[in-house]
């Protein structure tokens, strides 16, 4: 269990850090974050469950600037932790776990949104003490408190992630007491729904008449080789 | 530079926003350049105003602010503090628009469509498919960014008028709307599986969802009513 809590953290840390400090080399995105953290958890399934429903949702949301969007990298790090936790550890059907943990996504997201606004904040402090050693020709110092910003970001994501992972597992099993059961079909026909708002966010970019040849194109191929 | 340029939004601020990532990156031109005291720091305080950019296309600026800078230090242009200062805003109009074109409309969701499609045929092997049809671009036009920037020092503001990068948008415009197809095909044919009634539905979904999306709605609220529209219907009994 702290093991496991440990690899949230770091993934966390690196996905938070991705995200909004450097390298930003997408490893911060649900569909890398879920595939990983899902195969160091055991479970890689749900890893690529959520890893592919997060990724694509939201990719209409545009991290530009001071601009208000959910941090779903972080969220899609604590659904996969949390999903595995209550399917291994509680025995949770998948169905429930999953769609419930879907649910609780937003949240995270929210919470992740507000912390990040909290960091940039700090990043004003940060900029204020690189600014002062500039004037007294303080090299190094402008580096140190530049690169102090992505510590707070990595720092923003461990605790994040750790305390998420900890309240999804602590809060769902609560809940879902109160409700029957979910069946195995429910979380397929969800899956595909979601699937198809994903791909309307993806298309939801661009003028949709020019590009019906190439969607209808690629609809034919994936036929073709979910056929084969 | 190019290795610092990947933490330039380190302490990305909503005053300032990139000053100090901007200055941060080019302090390797500064003491090649620069060995007096007072010097360096006029020079710092020349690049600690306000900039902002897309920070994959930010090494444009870089580029062509250490051109600058090179040029300034041998005394080759005559160009004050404050042009340079005003070259740095200038340049974050085009370096932000260019870049979120590019990459944040275009390069990203075609990376997450194909992606997608490749996680769900190759399983976690298909989350390098993913990382890979970002970054090769990404790296190379980063790097490309930082020469072409030097190269064309004041005229970099001309580089983004070129039809190229509205090229390589419509490219990418493309790849999105076929690797969205491919993804909807695979489901469709899954979803037929579950049930025979589902791949009907979920065009009526998809369609709707998306006539929603272009009017506003956001994606949370529909996911969540997808979401919570599942569940519903199961403890409703419906569709067992």
């Amino acid at each position: 269990m702290y093991s496991d809590l440990v690899i949230v953290g770091v993934i966390g840390g690196i996905t938070a850090m991705d995200t909004t400090a450097g390298p930003q080399w997408m490893i911060s995105r649900p569909l890398v974050t879920g595939v990983v953290l899902g195969a160091l958890l055991g479970d890689v399934r749900l890893g690529v469950l959520f890893g592919t429903l997060l990724e694509l949702i939201w990719v209409g949301v545009i991290p530009v600037g001071g601009s208000k969007l959910l941090d779903i990298n972080e969220a899609g790090v604590v659904a996969t932790a949390t999903a595995v936790h209550l399917v291994h550890r509680y025995g949770m059907s998948r169905p429930d776990a999953v769609l419930w943990t879907l649910l609780y996504v937003p949240l995270i997201g929210l919470v992740g949104f507000k912390l990040t606004v909290m960091v940039r904040k700090g990043n004003g402090y940060l900029v204020h003490r690189a600014t002062e050693a500039a004037h007294r020709g303080r090299l190094s110092w402008i580096s140190f408190y530049h690169l102090c910003g992505a510590g707070l970001s990595f720092g923003r994501g461990i605790m994040l992630s750790i305390g998420g992972a900890i309240l999804g597992t602590a809060l769902i099993p609560r809940i879902t007491v109160l409700f029957s059961p979910l069946d195995e079909w429910v979380l397929k026909a969800t899956t595909f729904a979601l699937f198809g708002l994903g791909a309307a966010a993806l298309l939801s970019f661009f003028r949709l008449r020019p590009l019906i040849l190439y969607l209808l194109i690629g609809v034919g191929a994936g036929m073709l080789l979910r056929l084969l | 530079m190019y290795l610092r340029s990947f933490f330039v939004q380190a302490s990305w601020n909503f005053r300032w926003m990139l000053n100090v990532g901007m200055t941060f990156s080019l302090l390797p031109v500064l003491r090649k350049l620069i060995s007096d005291r007072e010097q360096q720091i006029a020079f710092l305080k020349r690049h600690l105003g306000f900039f902002n950019a897309n920070p994959f296309i930010s090494t444009f600026g870089l580029g062509a602010l250490a051109r600058i800078e090179e040029e300034h230090a041998a005394g080759t242009r005559e160009i004050s503090d404050e042009q340079i200062g005003r070259m740095q805003e200038i340049l974050s109009g085009p370096l932000g628009a260019v870049g979120d074109r590019l990459f944040w409309k275009t390069l990203r969701p075609m990376a997450a469509a194909w992606g997608v499609v490749a996680v769900l045929i190759l399983g976690f092997w298909g989350a390098i498919v993913f990382l890979l049809i970002f970054n090769v671009p990404h790296l190379g036009l980063r790097w490309y960014g930082l020469t072409c920037g030097y190269n064309l020092g004041t005229g970099i503001v001309r580089e983004f008028a070129r039809p190229r990068y509205k090229r390589y948008a419509e490219w990418g415009e493309r790849g999105v709307a076929i690797g969205a197809g491919v993804l909807l095909g695979m489901t469709l044919v899954d979803a037929g599986l579950v049930r025979a009634f589902l791949p009907a539905l979920m065009i009526l979904l998809w369609i709707g969802s998306g006539l929603l999306l272009r009017r506003g709605w956001s994606p949370t609220k529909l996911f969540l009513t997808m979401v919570i529209g599942g569940m519903v219907l199961d403890w409703l009994g419906l569709g067992r």
